[in-house]
C-alpha cells in the first residue's frame, strides 16, 4: 500500500515547536496502540522532520537523502518507509511530489523505489521502521 | 450531522418539470420544480403559514401556491399572495436554495446561499459528451451516506459482493494508492495482466490478458468519480477501454440516502445492445450495493457505542475520507 500525503493533509497540532502532523500509524485516535509519528514544522525557511515511535515495539532509522539525479532503493516486505520531501520537487511511479509532501510504502506494494529529482537537486527525510518482534511493520488506518 | 455547505445532486433534470417535486436532504424538505422558461427551483418544502407541504400545491406561472389555504410563493421563496387578506405577514417566506443544472443532474446548494460558488460543481461533463454513452439509475437506499463514500473507495468488496459482473479475487490482491490533498481523497488500484470484469468483456471484445485498473476520486461531502478501465499490458490507461462512473450521494437523513449513478464509457458507443446489457448489470450492481449497504446499516445500529471498525491498509482511502468528513463538520460547527 502506498500512501501519497499531500502537504495540506497534515494535521496542525497547534504547537508550533512540533509543527504538524504529516504521517502516523494508527492514523485514527483511540485505534489500535499507538506505534509512530511523523511531524514536520518549518524553522529558518527549512522543514525539520520529527520522528516519535513507541521504543518498547518500533525501531527507526532516519537518513537524510541528496539526490542529485535519482535515488534507487529497495524495501524489505517487513518495513514502512516514509519520505519527507525538504526542499524542490521529485517524482515517484508518475507521482509529483512538492516539499512538506509525504509518500508512505508498506506491505509489497511497492517494494521498489525509484525516486528523481525534477529540476534541481532534492532532498529527502527517510524514514525506516521495522518491528522489534521481525514481523511486518503497519500502517494502520 | 451533514455538511451542508455543499453542493449535493437533487435530481435528475428529467425528473423535476411544472409538477412540484419532493426530496429530502441533509432532513431539509425541499420542492423541485421549474418556471415558464424552464429554470429548475429549489425551495423549502414547509408552507410559511401553518407548515403544510408546497408540493402537494400547483403552480400559478413561475410562483407555487399551497394546497391547504393558498398561501402563494415566487421563486425567491417570497410570498406573494395570501387569498384571506389583502397583507401579507413579513415571516410569510420560504427558504429558497441555489440551484445548478448541468449535464442531467440538478445540485442544490444547502448551506449559506452567500458561499455557493458555482465553480465547485463537479465536473460531469462526460454524462452530456457525445463521445461517451452514458447508463444511468438512482435509487435510494436505506444507509448513511458515509457507508456509500466507505464502499466506493474500498473496491476489495467487488471480489464478494459483485462475483458475477465486475468483481474477481484478484482485486483484494492488489494494494493501492491512496493520495490525500486538502479535501479530496483518492483510491487508485492497478491490474497489470489480469482478465477483463465479466460485465464489460462482451462489450470491450476482449480476450487475453490485461491491465485493468480503477481509481475513485472523493470530492466531499456528496460526490464520488471512479476512472475505471482496462488497456492492452503497458499501455497508457488513455489508450484503453475508459469508464468514468459518477456518483451522485445525497443525504436524506441519518439513514438513509439517495444514489444518484451515470456509468459513461468511450467504447462501443454505437452498440445498443451492449448499453441494454449495461442497463441491467449496472442494476444489479447496484442492488447488490444496495442490499449490502443496507445489512451494513442494520448492524452498525444494534453495534454497541464503543466497538470500532477493524480497519486495515486496504481501507486507507476510507480512513482519510472519514477524516476529511469530520474536519469539514466540524469546521461548519464553529
Amino acid at each position: 500500500m502506498q500512501l501519497i500525503l499531500r502537504q495540506p493533509a497534515a494535521v496542525d497540532t497547534g504547537d508550533e515547536s512540533t509543527g504538524v502532523v504529516v504521517a502516523a500509524s494508527p492514523d485514527t485516535f483511540g485505534r489500535e496502540q499507538w506505534q509512530w509519528d511523523v511531524r514536520l514544522a518549518e524553522s529558518a525557511g527549512r522543514y525539520v522532520v520529527t520522528v516519535s515511535r513507541n521504543a518498547k515495539t518500533i525501531d527507526v532509522i532516519e537518513e537524510r537523502i541528496d539526490i542529485a539525479n535519482a535515488y534507487e532503493a529497495t524495501r524489505s516486505v517487513n518495513e514502512l518507509w516514509l519520505a519527507v520531501v525538504l526542499d524542490h520537487p521529485v517524482t515517484h511511479g508518475g507521482f509529483l511530489l512538492e516539499p512538506g509532501d509525504v509518500a508512505v510504502w508498506e506491505g509489497d506494494d511497492p517494494t521498489s523505489l525509484s525516486i528523481r529529482a525534477v529540476a534541481n537537486n532534492a532532498s529527502l527525510h527517510v524514514v525506516r521502521i521495522t518491528r522489534r518482534d521481525g514481523k511486518a511493520a503497519r500502517w494502520v488506518p | 450531522m451533514y455538511v451542508l455547505n455543499a453542493w449535493y445532486v437533487a435530481a435528475w433534470s428529467t425528473e423535476v418539470n411544472r409538477e412540484p417535486a419532493r426530496r429530502v436532504i441533509c432532513e431539509i424538505p425541499v420542492v423541485l420544480y421549474r418556471t415558464q422558461a424552464g429554470a429548475a427551483v429549489a425551495l423549502e418544502d414547509r408552507c410559511a403559514h401553518r407548515g403544510y407541504p408546497l408540493s402537494p400545491g400547483r403552480l400559478v406561472g413561475d410562483d407555487i401556491e399551497c394546497g391547504y389555504h393558498g398561501f402563494t410563493f415566487d421563486c425567491s421563496g417570497a410570498c406573494v399572495r395570501v387569498p384571506a387578506q389583502d397583507i401579507i405577514p413579513k415571516q410569510a417566506f420560504v427558504r429558497s436554495f441555489p440551484v445548478v443544472e448541468k449535464d442531467g443532474w440538478i445540485w442544490i446548494w444547502t448551506g449559506q446561499k452567500e458561499l455557493a460558488d458555482v465553480s465547485k460543481v463537479p465536473d460531469t461533463h462526460w454524462m452530456s459528451d457525445p463521445e461517451w454513452v452514458t447508463v444511468t439509475h438512482s435509487m435510494p437506499f436505506a444507509c448513511r451516506a458515509e457507508l456509500i463514500h466507505d464502499n466506493l473507495l474500498d473496491l476489495t468488496h467487488e471480489s464478494f459482493i459483485h462475483t458475477s459482473t465486475v468483481g474477481d479475487d484478484y482485486i483484494y490482491k492488489h494494494g493501492i494508492t491512496v493520495e490525500v490533498d486538502g479535501d479530496v481523497v483518492s483510491a487508485d488500484r492497478l491490474m497489470p495482466g489480469v482478465v477483463a470484469p465479466p460485465l464489460y468483456a462482451r462489450t470491450m471484445a476482449t480476450d487475453g490478458l490485461y491491465d485493468r485498473f480503477h481509481c475513485t476520486v472523493f470530492y466531499p461531502p456528496g460526490y464520488l468519480l471512479l476512472h475505471s478501465g482496462i488497456t492492452e499490458q503497458g499501455k497508457p490507461r488513455e489508450e484503453g477501454y475508459l469508464i468514468k462512473v459518477l456518483n451522485g450521494i445525497t443525504p436524506i437523513d441519518a439513514h438513509n440516502s439517495w444514489y444518484y449513478y451515470a456509468f459513461s464509457r468511450n467504447f462501443g458507443t454505437d452498440q445498443h445492445w451492449a448499453t441494454e446489457e449495461l442497463i441491467t448489470g449496472l442494476a444489479t450492481v447496484l442492488e447488490e450495493d444496495k442490499a449490502a449497504l443496507e445489512w451494513q446499516e442494520i448492524g452498525l445500529q444494534s453495534r454497541p457505542y464503543d466497538v470500532r471498525d477493524s480497519l486495515i491498509a486496504q481501507d486507507a482511502g476510507v480512513a482519510k475520507a472519514r477524516k476529511v468528513m469530520e474536519r469539514l463538520l466540524a469546521a461548519e460547527k464553529q
